[in-house]
């Protein structure tokens, strides 16, 4: 899987998706994403080394985006 | 006579393989037609053979259940409604905003057809009851 993190900031996550990025970060209420660029700085990340919670989100974002859908804009994933 | 026999044959062939004649479109009086288990599936590259099962429960909550190759299985909760002529999906299995509004039609296989704004489509069968235990119609 494409997943990443920086040594600046190590808890939040970045999952490349198609054309798409998204970096998930801590907020008061849990997990949060939102669009990202991929940072030069980075480094490779197992999912089993993410948190379980955040892994069920990167589950279903990936499954519902990627696996499940007929056709997709170009590339482009939203959600 | 036979001219206008077959001319009338076609004529009804034509008037029954009309749009209105194919989907079920998305009422009020139909909304009740969603209730129910749907299920889809697909191949991951990281997760492998996947299954997606979305209850529609009629108290407007809703489950997405994924059963993943190997026996594993996540559940998501959350809420629909029916807003004008779009289904409104709610919960944390629906992205960053929580909310994914789609287009639905059911066609006249019964499989359900979900539409975003970006052109996505799924196709979801409704999953039956069989004494107690279950199988799949209409696989997409």
């Amino acid at each position: 899987m494409n997943l990443y993190r920086t040594p600046q900031d190590p808890e939040d996550i970045y999952y490349k998706l198609g054309e798409s990025i998204l970096r998930w970060y801590r907020g008061s209420v849990g997990w949060l994403a939102e669009p990202s660029e991929l940072p030069a700085s980075r480094e490779k990340l197992d999912f089993k080394d993410i948190p379980q919670d955040l892994q069920e989100e990167i589950m279903a974002v990936s499954i519902r985006l990627r696996t499940i859908n007929v056709s997709s804009n170009n590339g482009h994933l939203s959600g | 006579m036979t001219r206008i026999y077959i001319i009338s044959l076609f004529y009804v062939f034509l008037v029954s393989c009309g749009d209105e004649r194919l989907y079920i479109e998305p009422t009020p009086e139909n909304d009740s037609l969603i209730l129910g288990t749907w299920t889809t599936e697909g191949e991951d590259i990281d997760y492998g053979s996947v299954l997606v099962e979305m209850r529609l429960m009629d108290s407007g909550r809703l489950t997405m259940i994924l059963f993943i190759e190997g026996g594993s299985q996540r559940s998501f909760p959350g809420s629909w409604l029916i807003d004008e002529d779009e289904l409104v999906l709610s919960g944390r299995y629906f992205g960053t905003e929580g909310e994914s509004r789609v287009s639905w039609q059911i066609n006249d296989e019964g499989v359900l057809l979900l539409r975003d704004e970006s052109g996505s489509e799924q196709n979801w069968s409704r999953k039956k009851a069989i004494g107690s235990t279950f199988m799949f119609e209409n696989n997409a």
